[in-house]
């Protein structure tokens, strides 16, 4: 049974952070209607959490993003699984990589180019290990610290260092991969 | 192709461009607002969870529990089992994908759910069943092991009074029952518990691949509860749910039970369907018998 005062508690994390949260998950999703769904999942399970454990949750800004960024990296891993990865199969929709890019500053040429590697970032995600998907994301989208890093995961901050170099390797690679695969654009 | 650029260029524009993503004021306030609905929703519903997991893991002959010796003695028990897996199903039907569903959910007048239960892949029982607002249900349950022509029960349950009759046309025999409807939120005398639960429902909703039946496209939904996968499939017209199965696996074909079932919803129901007078020929017995 949760108290009035957790869900009000909750009701201001909401306030506070719900708009981080759905960013770290649109960023990875690129789906508003997914990502907002994340977000409030991430929420909604605050509720299972003892009181103790609410206090012991040290960075809510952390601790929320790291539950979306998971949550998210998770999706498209599993969406990933279901639908065949679209680098194994050197084919990628064309209306898969239409991304509405918020910076407005290319050409139309430039900016589909940009779409595209999005769409090639969030299907290498998807190939990498979770540690490594979650150091990535924490790391080189949400700008979290080695130690803010290092908290979230609960791992020391020499292997978050580790990891994100080998994840940075796996990602260049698989970068790489699909371009010289020729991955075709219908 | 973006051939001209390295791959660390590519990784690099790609992450400073999913960091530049920003949502507007007025987006985030109405987001802001649909998560804190849906936290307080939850809340809620958290002093009711408890209980309502446990009726849908002991079993719903509990639900009716001044009626369990009736429906153990319909030998119904796969039956029991059958119902638990409607009550979870329609338990499930939320988040926001599944929004409007819910929402169609709260302006039913009726339904029929026709289904029929396998285990081991063997088809074991046909379940049907007919609910008509405010609180009229008929179950007809009929066995298809070999030699059960004679085992077809059929429980007609009015859960607003907290009466109903048992029928076993084989035997032509009837039973009466009461139970105790104390209120409508006690789960374990409100036969219509699936029902608010339904519409409360508020766990992960998983989407499926669009079904194309009948020329109509339906939209697929899976969710995990208490064991039990279940797919659901609504109408993209009136966004109600036709067609449901449920597996205690991880795949239909892997389950040891499982459970195929067709929804239809607002008919025109017959009221004798849910007559409780005893009908001419059958025998009044029972413990419960005048």
């Amino acid at each position: 049974m949760k108290t009035g005062n957790q869900t009000t508690l909750i009701n201001q994390l909401v306030e506070q952070h719900a708009k981080q949260v759905h960013l770290a998950a649109y960023r990875i999703l690129g789906d508003p209607i997914q990502a907002e769904d994340v977000a409030q999942n991430v929420f909604v399970k605050l509720l299972q959490l003892t009181p103790q454990k609410l206090a012991n949750i040290k960075s809510w800004r952390g601790y929320l993003v790291r539950l979306a960024s998971t949550a998210a990296i998770d999706l498209i891993r599993k969406q990933s699984r279901e639908k065949g990865s679209a680098l194994n199969k050197q084919t990628i929709n064309i209306d898969d990589s239409v991304i509405d890019l918020p910076s407005k500053n290319h050409t139309p040429s430039a900016q589909l180019d940009i779409s595209r590697d999005i769409v090639q970032f969030r299907l290498a995600l998807a190939e990498l290990t979770q540690q490594e998907s979650q150091v990535i994301v924490l790391r080189l989208i949400e700008d979290f610290s080695y130690q803010e890093i290092s908290e979230q995961l609960k791992i020391s901050e020499s292997l978050v260092g580790v990891t994100l170099h080998r994840a940075h390797k796996k990602l260049i690679s698989l970068l790489n991969e699909s371009n010289f695969l020729g991955v075709n654009y219908e | 192709m973006n051939n001209s650029k390295s791959a660390e260029q590519r990784l690099e524009d790609s992450v400073e461009q999913l960091k530049a993503y920003e949502l507007d004021s007025l987006e985030t306030l109405n987001m802001q607002k649909r998560i804190k609905n849906a936290v307080n929703h939850a809340a809620q519903l958290e002093s009711q969870s408890e209980e309502s997991e446990t009726i849908a893991k002991s079993g719903f002959s509990q639900l009716f529990a001044g009626m369990k010796s009736k429906l153990v003695y319909a030998g119904s028990s796969a039956f029991a089992v059958g119902f638990i897996g409607f009550m979870v199903i329609m338990g499930g039907t939320s988040q926001t994908a599944f929004a409007k569903v819910q929402e169609q959910l709260f302006k039913v007048q009726n339904l029929i759910y026709q289904s029929k239960m396998y285990v081991q892949q063997r088809p074991i029982m046909e379940i049907s069943v007919w609910y008509q607002e405010p609180g009229n249900t008929r179950v007809e349950t009929q066995p298809l092991t070999e030699n059960a022509e004679q085992a077809k029960s059929i429980n007609l349950i009015d859960s607003v009074n907290g009466e109903g009759l048992m029928l076993l046309p084989g035997q032509n025999r009837a039973m009466k029952f009461q139970f105790d409807v104390n209120a409508e939120s006690d789960p374990k005398t409100n036969p219509l518990l699936w029902f608010d639960i339904v519409k409360d429902y508020q766990g992960e909703v998983f989407n499926l691949e669009q079904q194309l039946v009948d020329g109509q496209w339906l939209n697929g939904f899976l969710i995990k509860e208490s064991g039990l996968s279940i797919e659901l499939w609504s109408s993209e017209v009136n966004d109600l749910p036709t067609k449901i199965s449920i597996y205690d696996g991880e795949t239909a074909k892997t389950s040891n039970f499982h459970i195929l079932g067709n929804l239809s919803f607002n008919q025109q129901l017959d009221e004798q369907l849910f007559a409780v007078d005893l009908p001419e020929g059958y025998e009044l017995t029972g413990a419960d018998h005048d």
